[in-house]
């Protein structure tokens, strides 16, 4: 829409990157600049509300126009690391990508290729995907598999339904009575568009939320009538003593257990595991002699026993409640073992398959599983193996030995078989993802391995800015931002719409989008036309929307209807909201779950047939972390730190975004006793570090977190010096590499630190 | 007739600045200037139970731009008019008037003037008028992710902080809602309403200006309240003496050192200004504005001194015509002496609301400006020599040497103005106090007791002693010629009594200078 002054108005959709929202900006363009970007001017309801854009949004045009954009492609020129890079064309840069490809391929085989995690550019068109299809048709790389976000708890969560469409839509909050934001902070990690205002209707509608987190968060301060503060990788020890009052005090659902549940007690153990420990032996401490009391978890969570036994009753008695699991609390130690209780909680009280209650877990959205993420089409891997997606640097160091106790998956396995990998990772092309470095564990122990170039060959990084991750490019493909070409995108988790992301302005000189450079990379290797089957960018997205209309949205108009109607978004009103399990509450034996016994496994026959009770128990058990504050390490680093995702930024995305670092500055949170015991104030610099690494950056000292806890936002730009000290604060120099056992999944929060003054 | 209001839902901001963003955006705000802030208050504290940790905390976070108040303490203030309130209620900066004094920042007890360093003037909140007029909502409003913030008729709604329909609640620490009337409507948190908690701002960084800190030019300020004080003494001084008898011969020294402490008072008054051009609307506003009232006594007072002056150059200086000239200039720089106080007495700032700032102002004015006028007496009677190198310049400086300079009076005034000054430190002490209580938001860090207040104190001794010393010499060499020793002269020479109320004077100013610095460090507003 052009108005009388020259300037374009364009409804589109704000640029993916892996947050927790898909929103619609309005942006005016004029002479081919945005000059302002507003948000969803729709009407607005519960049913169909305003997609209205964050703070990140909002400051879309300081990354957009920033002066540090890539403006041409780089290669390397100093060691790899350093930092140096010469300008070179694109025309080399695509022959040195292809030929690379090509050598490293005839060389190592199509296993040593690998296109890595990563979600700096996220939308149907836009992202490592691209990168993916064109090795998958160039003979396969090796894949991945799981993700940094929800690792454990994609696995846990089927280990206990049977599926990870564990939620119902989200208006049917407004039915809950009482809701448990357990570890969760929906306004400022934004865990789907709009989660935040829908706890606040059903608030309004006469919930009481209470939130379960180590810090006072925004949601905490927005959104809770309670906070109780936990010390961090304590949340099952909470959960299993809600459990132990709603047992003895009989408040669980009898009816619901007995018929829809396994595992609970020894009467309904699964076959063959008759003398196995069942939940409640556990939780009454029948067989190891400790009853998990209020009181026992009072010492461990440092929450206090009337609390937590305040906390059983409320829920258990509350119905419908939610109890609503945020992610963090499951990229720890151990983590499956809290979405494991935590869906057990959700079950002996009878909220499963009700309106207003939640049956915890991942919780996909009912009926269909909510959006795609994904439609651009890969194609399928020849390669036939994929790693779990944390493990890559064991796939660089040691290939060859990783096999399915590793958790490698190898396409047509029995489960049986002793495969192992063929090759270790020799090439790396990294799209659009600052987790090769920046958002990976151990930033320093993975700078050595991807340094050593006897190791990784050739690593192509392919962005918008030279993020940590670019400097260890020997390549670097400058890319285009969404909003300088096509792209489309549906909700995240939730959402029932599709919004369009026409381009707004011609790409920066010099860039292209991430579509076009693997076409220009397939045409060297002789793919071109197999990759790009003819389409553009356009036609892409014009055979993404095929893909919704033949499935969540058969009414969704043509691109061209949806580009001339300027309305940016399709998307459809949710009047009655579903809710997830509906049939096998009705009837568990003619809709049973997709779980060996067909019924809620509080006891997992798979994961007790593991035989590694200790550390990955059939029953969901507190296991105390690996570092831990009850351990020894705690001499030396006394404090656990914690890396919350922070309104300024997108995990690593918009860290140089300078209105997001004016609003919300990058410190280390630390509470008032914690600093004033060691001479720190608030504002100084501290340095934060353990064995694995070290940073100096300011602090905030707030009561907001409890003692015992710091809290670094994780993402910001890991900015050694010449002692290799970090002095922008990426907590992943003080993280670990090790994975969680059963999901091979990151444990990034579970660290240790100590703190002084810098 | 409606009026455009915010209403702002506490309990449900989660303090995530999409406001602010958006209005940046909007309004293209560069580094510093945040017409909306969101100012997050944290309180409370942790204590052992047993093997838990029991705590008390409370936060929550308060967005805040401008409440178009009903009765613009700003617009109040403004000396130029550029800060206006228009038709519909809104209030407005006028770029074309604004002088860039900063005076409305002080009077606003929400922060919403915001100054633009590079444009050198005010800027603030327009509630994106243009955008309301065509039907859509401000920036701000539109963007809430929790729709936290609308805006509403404030001619429908009781207006009023934390006046929620059917509640009478207040939230800390906005100010009392009678003081401006802001079009605010405050749904409040539930933790702002615990009178056991106290809160404090949490993130003063993240809320104020790039410049507003320590940028309250104090400098120039301080340079001009006491030079200008000091001029305005000279003239009281000199009417004492001229109704106590004394000859109009060694005025004219004393008249000329006021008029250049009011030219370079009055430069550095200018300098603090944005627009130092634009300075000639400054008095545009007297019928509302205490600044307007402030430099139109200034107005009055240099050109009745500056007659005096012209009179006493003549030779006129003890003629009808000169005493009622001086008497003149003396009473315009009562005027500009009260002015200037209630340029101060501001409600929005606690620790200068009181009448010790009228004290203090006063007795400021006398006792430097009768040291000044001593001292420049005893120079020209002293000073026959270094007056007559100026020529005829000096010669027409030179009083009647006959008769010696008439310090007496003078000095005495002046021991007792700073005296009175120094016995009321302990009440300014207690008013700082009471204020910083007052306003303890950490926004803005009240120094309860400025360190250079107590430099002062021991600066203003020393001048009061040597003062003392002065005055008992003189006494006792009277009564020495009163007894007839001979051998000694009968009063103190006047090169003696220039060097002592010189340095006395050194003394006096260096205190009203710290003591002064701590007046402007006492800097506190009530609410944000």
């Amino acid at each position: 829409v052009v108005q009388a002054s020259g300037e374009r108005i364009v409804r589109v959709g704000c640029p993916a990157h892996n947050c927790g929202g898909r929103c619609l900006l309005v942006a005016h363009v004029r002479n081919g600049v945005i000059t302002r970007l507003g948000t969803d001017d729709r009407p607005d309801s519960p049913a169909d509300p305003q997609l209205r854009a964050c703070t990140r949004g909002r400051a879309y045009l300081r990354r957009q126009y920033h002066p540090d954009r890539l403006r041409y492609p780089l290669r390397r020129v100093g060691r790899r690391g350093e930092g140096r890079f010469e300008r070179i064309s694109w025309d080399s840069a695509i022959d040195l990508v292809a030929c690379e490809i090509e050598r490293v391929r005839d060389r190592h085989g199509n296993g040593a290729l690998f296109v890595p995690y990563g979600t700096g550019s996220y939308n149907q068109t836009n992202g490592s995907q691209t990168a993916r299809r064109l090795l998958n048709l160039y003979g396969g790389c090796l894949g991945i598999w799981n993700s940094y976000s929800w690792a454990a708890i994609n696995v846990a969560t089927p280990t206990v339904y049977g599926t990870l469409q564990t939620g119902n839509q989200r208006q049917d909050w407004l039915n809950s009575r009482y809701i448990l934001m357990w570890g969760w902070n929906p306004a400022e990690m934004r865990d789907g568009t709009n989660s935040d205002w829908f706890v606040k209707l059903a608030r309004q509608n006469g919930a009481r939320t209470v939130c379960i987190d180590p810090r006072m968060s925004m949601s905490a301060a927005a959104l809770a009538d309670e906070w109780v503060p936990i010390r961090p990788g304590t949340d099952t020890a909470l959960m299993t003593a809600m459990a132990y009052v709603i047992i003895t005090e009989k408040l669980y659902d009898a009816d619901f257990v007995r018929t829809h549940c396994s595992g609970f007690n020894a009467s309904q153990m699964p076959p063959g595991c008759a003398e196995a420990e069942s939940y409640s032996d556990y939780v009454l401490g029948s067989r190891d002699g400790v009853p998990k009391t209020p009181d026992w978890a009072e010492r461990i969570t440092a929450v206090p026993r009337e609390t937590i036994a305040r906390l059983a009753r409320e829920y258990a008695t509350t119905r419908p409640a939610v109890l609503y699991q945020g992610y963090g609390m499951q990229r720890r130690a151990y983590g499956e073992q809290v979405v494991r209780a935590g869906c057990t909680l959700a079950a002996i009280t009878g909220n499963v398959g009700v309106s207003g209650g939640w049956a915890s877990g991942l919780a996909l959205q009912a009926p269909d599983g909510g959006p795609f993420w994904n439609t651009f089409p890969i194609g399928t891997n020849p390669v036939g193996a994929s790693i779990p997606a944390f493990l890559w640097t064991e796939a660089v160091l040691r290939g060859p030995e990783l096999g399915r106790e590793h958790g490698v998956i190898f396409d047509g396995d029995d489960g049986r078989s002793d495969r192992r990998l063929d090759s270790s990772i020799r090439l790396i092309w990294a799209v659009a993802t600052n987790a090769l470095i920046n958002q990976h564990a151990n930033v320093n122990r993975t700078a050595q391995i991807l340094a050593d170039d006897s190791l990784v060959e050739f690593i192509a990084v392919q962005d918008n800015f030279l993020t940590p991750t670019a400097r260890f490019a020997d390549v670097v493909l400058p890319a285009c931002t969404q909003f300088e070409t096509w792209g489309l995108e549906d909700g995240w988790k939730y959402g029932d719409e599709v919004l369009l992301m026409p381009p707004l302005v011609d790409p920066l000189p010099m860039t292209k989008s991430d579509y076009r450079i693997c076409a220009e990379v397939a045409e060297r290797l002789g793919i071109g036309d197999a990759y790009t089957e003819g389409r553009d960018e356009r036609g892409w997205v014009e055979w993404a929307l095929e893909r919704y209309r033949a499935t969540r949205f058969p009414e969704l108009p043509s691109l061209d209807e949806l580009e001339a109607s300027n309305a940016g978004v399709h998307s459809r009103a949710v009047m009655t909201p579903a809710v997830a399990f509906t049939d096998f509450r009705a009837d568990p034996v003619a809709h049973p779950l997709p779980t060996p016994t067909g019924r809620i496994e509080i006891f997992s026959q798979q994961i007790h047939a593991l035989g590694r009770p200790d550390e990955v128990p059939a029953v969901p058990k507190y296991v105390q972390e690996w570092e831990s504050p009850f351990g020894p390490e705690a001499e030396r680093f006394p404090l656990q730190a914690i890396g919350h995702h922070t309104m300024g930024r997108v995990h690593s995305t918009h860290d140089n975004n300078d209105w997001l670092q004016d609003a919300f500055p990058h410190r280390v949170f630390i509470n008032e006793l914690d600093a004033g015991a060691r001479g720190i104030r608030d504002g100084d610099d501290v340095r934060v570090w353990n064995d694995r690494g070290s940073m100096v950056l300011p602090c905030r000292v707030t009561p907001r977190i409890m003692p015992g806890v710091v809290d670094i936002p994780q993402g910001a730009w890991w900015t050694p010096d010449g002692d290799g000290t970090d002095r922008r604060g990426c907590i992943n120099v003080l993280t670990s590499e090790r994975w969680t056992p059963l999901a091979w999944g990151n444990a990034q929060h579970t660290i240790m630190v100590q703190v002084e003054r810098a | 007739m409606t009026r455009p209001a915010f209403h702002f839902d506490a309990s449900a901001c989660s303090g995530c600045k999409a406001c602010v963003i958006a209005c940046r955006d909007r309004n293209d705000l560069p580094a510093g200037v945040r017409w909306r802030r969101v100012y997050e208050l944290a309180g409370g504290g942790w204590a052992r139970q047993g093997d838990a940790w029991v705590n008390d905390v409370v936060a929550y976070n308060i967005s805040m731009a401008c409440n178009h108040c009903e009765r613009a303490a700003c617009a109040d203030a403004c000396p130029t008019g550029a800060m206006h309130t228009r038709a519909d209620g809104i209030v407005a900066v006028d770029a074309a008037r604004c002088i860039g004094c900063r005076y409305c920042e002080w009077a606003c007890p929400y922060g919403a003037p915001q100054y633009d360093a590079a444009a050198g003037r005010m800027t603030k909140c327009t509630l994106c008028a243009d955008d309301l007029a065509e039907g859509r909502q401000p920036a701000c409003v539109a963007a809430c992710p929790l729709r936290a913030l609308e805006t509403c008729d404030a001619a429908a709604t009781p207006a009023g902080n934390g006046a929620a329909p059917g509640r009478g609640m207040r939230m800390q620490p906005l100010p009392d809602a009678a003081l401006t009337r802001p079009a605010l409507l405050v749904t409040p948190h539930a933790a702002a309403v615990r009178p056991d908690v106290g809160v404090a701002v949490a993130n003063r960084e993240e809320v104020t200006g790039a410049a507003v800190q320590r940028t309250l030019r104090e400098p120039s300020l301080v340079t001009f309240t006491l030079l200008a004080q000091a001029a305005v003494g000279v003239t009281w001084a000199l009417l004492a003496l001229r109704a106590a008898g004394a000859a109009a011969g060694y005025a004219l020294l004393p008249l000329v050192g006021a008029g250049a402490l009011l030219a370079v008072g009055g430069a550095a008054a200018a300098a603090h200004l944005g627009k130092p051009r634009n300075a000639w609307r400054a008095a545009a506003r007297v019928r509302t504005s205490w600044l307007s009232r402030e430099i139109a006594a200034a107005m009055v007072f240099a050109v009745a001194l500056a007659a005096a002056l012209v009179a006493h150059a003549a030779g006129a200086g003890e003629a009808p015509v000169g005493s009622w000239l001086l008497g003149a200039a003396a009473a315009g720089g009562l005027a500009l002496v009260w002015a200037m106080v209630h340029v101060y007495r501001l409600p929005s700032v606690p620790a200068w609301n009181t009448p010790l700032t009228m004290a203090s102002f006063a007795l400021t004015a006398a006792g430097l400006g009768a040291l000044v006028a001593a001292w420049l007496m005893a120079l020209a009677g002293a000073g026959h020599a270094w007056l007559a190198g100026l020529g005829a310049l000096g010669g027409w400086l030179a009083p009647d040497a006959a008769a010696p300079p008439p310090t007496t009076l003078p000095v005495v005034s002046a021991a007792v103005a700073l005296a009175c000054d120094l016995l009321l430190e302990p009440a300014r002490r207690d008013v700082r106090r009471t204020a910083a209580r007052r306003v303890d938001t950490r926004l803005f860090p009240a120094a309860a007791d400025p360190p250079a207040v107590r430099g002062a104190v021991r600066l203003q001794s020393a001048s009061i002693a040597l003062l003392g010393l002065l005055l008992l010499g003189q006494y006792a060499l009277d009564r020495a010629g009163a007894a007839g020793l001979a051998t000694l002269p009968n009063a103190v020479p006047a090169w003696l009594v220039a060097a002592v109320t010189g340095i006395a004077l050194f003394f006096a100013a260096g205190a009203a200078l710290r003591a002064r610095a701590g007046f402007y460090a006492g800097y506190a507003r009530i609410g944000l």
